[in-house]
C-alpha cells in the first residue's frame, strides 16, 4: 500500500479525510468543467453567415448608430451586437475618436453590418430563406420594437420610418427614403 | 470538528464568497477602480469630480442614489473644473431640471427629486468671468447612463469616449471661469 498524499492528524483515520479530499477534488473539477463549458476554442473559430447585401446598407448602418449605436448602449464592446460609429465607439486600430472629424469609415461600416448579421445567424439565414418572419425571429428586430424585452426600452415604433427601414434591408432592398425619414428626426 | 463538518463549512463558505462576488463583479471592479479619496476632501458634493458617479451612487454602491451626475471641466485635457455651469437635462416625456455645477465642477440630483424616462437631452451651458455664455449641446441621446463619465472619461476623446464634459474645445485659460479658491474639492486620482 502507498502513502496517502496527505498526513493523517494523531487519532483520527485516514478515510473521511480521504472523503473529503475526494469531495474537494470533486469540486474543483466541477467548477472546471463549469468554467470550461463556457469558452471553447471552437468559440473562436470563423463561423460563416447569411446576410443581407451590402449595397446601401451605409443608409441602415447610420440608423443603427443614431438609434442603437450610443456609447452607454450598443456602442460598446461587450454588447454581442456592437455598432461603430463616429458619435459612438470607433473601430480600434484606425487613428479615430468619438466625435471627432472622422465620419464614419467603410470598414465601420462593414462591421456594423457583420454585427448585425452575426447576432442570429442561424435565424438571420432562415429569414434570408423567406422561412422565418424576422418580426417574430430576429432579436435585432424584435428587441429595438420592444416586441422582446430590451434594456434600453422601445426606440422604433412597429410602423416607424427607422424599422421600415431596417426591415426593408433585411427585405433584400433597402428604403433609403425611409432610413432618411428617420434620420432627420434628432 | 469532524473532517466531514469542516469539509461541509469550507464548501458552504466557498459558495457564500462566490455567490457575494458574483452580486456584479463588474461594479465591484469599477468601485476598486477608482481608489481611495483625496487626501484632504471629505466624501461629499465636492468630492472624487471627473469620475463616474453613479458607480457609487447609481443605486449599488454606499452612497446616496442619483439619477443624473457628472462633472464639466474648462477644457478638454485640463483639470481645472468649471464652476456655475448650468446643464440641463430634458427626458422623453418632457421633463426638464437645469443643475449648476459646484465649484468642484461636480453636479447631480438625487433620484427622488427627478427620475427621468430616457432617452434624454443634454446641454450645457458656461458663463465665463465677464458673462459670456458658451452653450454646448451634446450631440447624441443619453439612453441608459445618467453618471456622464460612465462615457466622458477623464481627458481628450479616445477611440471609446468623447472625453470630459468641457466648456470650451481650444486651450482656454482656466481664471476665465471665476471658481472659488476655497473649493473643498481635489482632482480625482485618475
Amino acid at each position: 500500500m502507498s502513502t496517502p498524499p496527505y498526513r493523517v492528524a494523531p487519532g483520527a483515520s485516514a478515510r473521511p479525510r480521504r472523503s473529503a479530499f475526494a469531495a474537494a477534488v470533486a469540486f474543483v473539477a466541477l467548477a472546471s468543467l463549469g468554467a470550461g463549458a463556457c469558452v471553447s476554442s471552437s468559440d473562436y473559430e470563423a463561423v460563416a453567415f447569411a446576410c443581407p447585401s451590402s449595397d446601401e446598407f451605409r443608409w441602415v448602418s447610420q440608423v443603427f448608430e443614431r438609434r442603437c449605436g450610443t456609447l452607454d448602449c450598443h456602442g460598446s464592446y461587450a454588447r454581442p451586437f456592437r455598432v461603430y460609429g463616429r458619435t459612438g465607439l470607433r473601430k480600434p486600430g484606425q487613428d479615430l475618436v468619438t466625435n471627432g472629424p472622422q465620419a464614419t469609415t467603410s470598414l465601420e461600416i462593414d462591421e456594423n453590418r457583420a454585427s448585425a448579421c452575426g447576432l442570429e445567424p442561424e435565424r438571420m439565414e432562415a429569414v434570408l430563406e423567406g422561412e422565418a418572419d424576422p418580426l417574430e425571429t430576429l432579436t435585432l428586430v424584435r428587441k429595438p420594437l420592444l416586441i422582446e424585452a430590451h434594456k434600453g426600452g422601445r426606440v422604433l415604433a412597429e410602423d416607424s420610418a427607422g424599422a421600415r427601414c431596417i426591415l426593408s434591408w433585411l427585405d433584400g432592398a433597402v428604403d433609403a427614403e425611409a432610413c432618411a425619414e428617420e434620420l432627420a428626426i434628432p | 470538528m469532524a473532517p466531514y463538518a469542516r469539509m461541509r463549512a469550507s464548501l458552504a463558505a466557498l459558495s457564500l464568497l462566490f455567490a457575494a462576488s458574483c452580486e456584479s463583479p463588474v461594479d465591484d471592479d469599477l468601485i476598486e477602480s477608482l481608489g481611495p479619496e483625496v487626501e484632504g476632501v471629505d466624501e461629499g458634493e465636492f468630492h472624487r469630480y471627473g469620475q463616474p458617479c453613479l458607480a457609487c451612487h447609481g443605486g449599488y454602491g454606499d452612497g446616496p442614489e442619483f439619477s443624473i451626475a457628472g462633472t464639466v471641466f474648462v477644457t478638454p485635457a485640463g483639470v481645472a473644473p468649471a464652476q456655475g455651469a448650468r446643464v440641463t437635462i430634458s427626458d422623453a416625456v418632457g421633463k426638464k431640471i437645469e443643475l449648476v455645477s459646484n465649484c468642484a465642477g461636480n453636479f447631480f440630483v438625487r433620484r427622488g427629486e427627478f427620475d427621468p424616462v430616457f432617452p434624454l437631452r443634454a446641454e450645457v451651458v458656461c458663463v465665463e468671468r465677464d458673462g459670456t455664455e458658451r452653450r454646448n449641446v451634446m450631440g447624441t441621446r443619453i439612453h441608459r447612463e445618467g453618471g456622464c463619465a460612465g462615457c466622458h472619461e477623464r481627458g481628450p476623446a479616445t477611440e471609446a469616449s468623447p472625453g470630459q464634459v468641457y466648456c470650451v474645445s481650444f486651450d482656454a485659460d482656466p481664471s476665465r471661469y471665476a471658481r472659488d479658491t476655497n473649493c473643498r474639492g481635489g482632482p480625482s486620482p485618475q
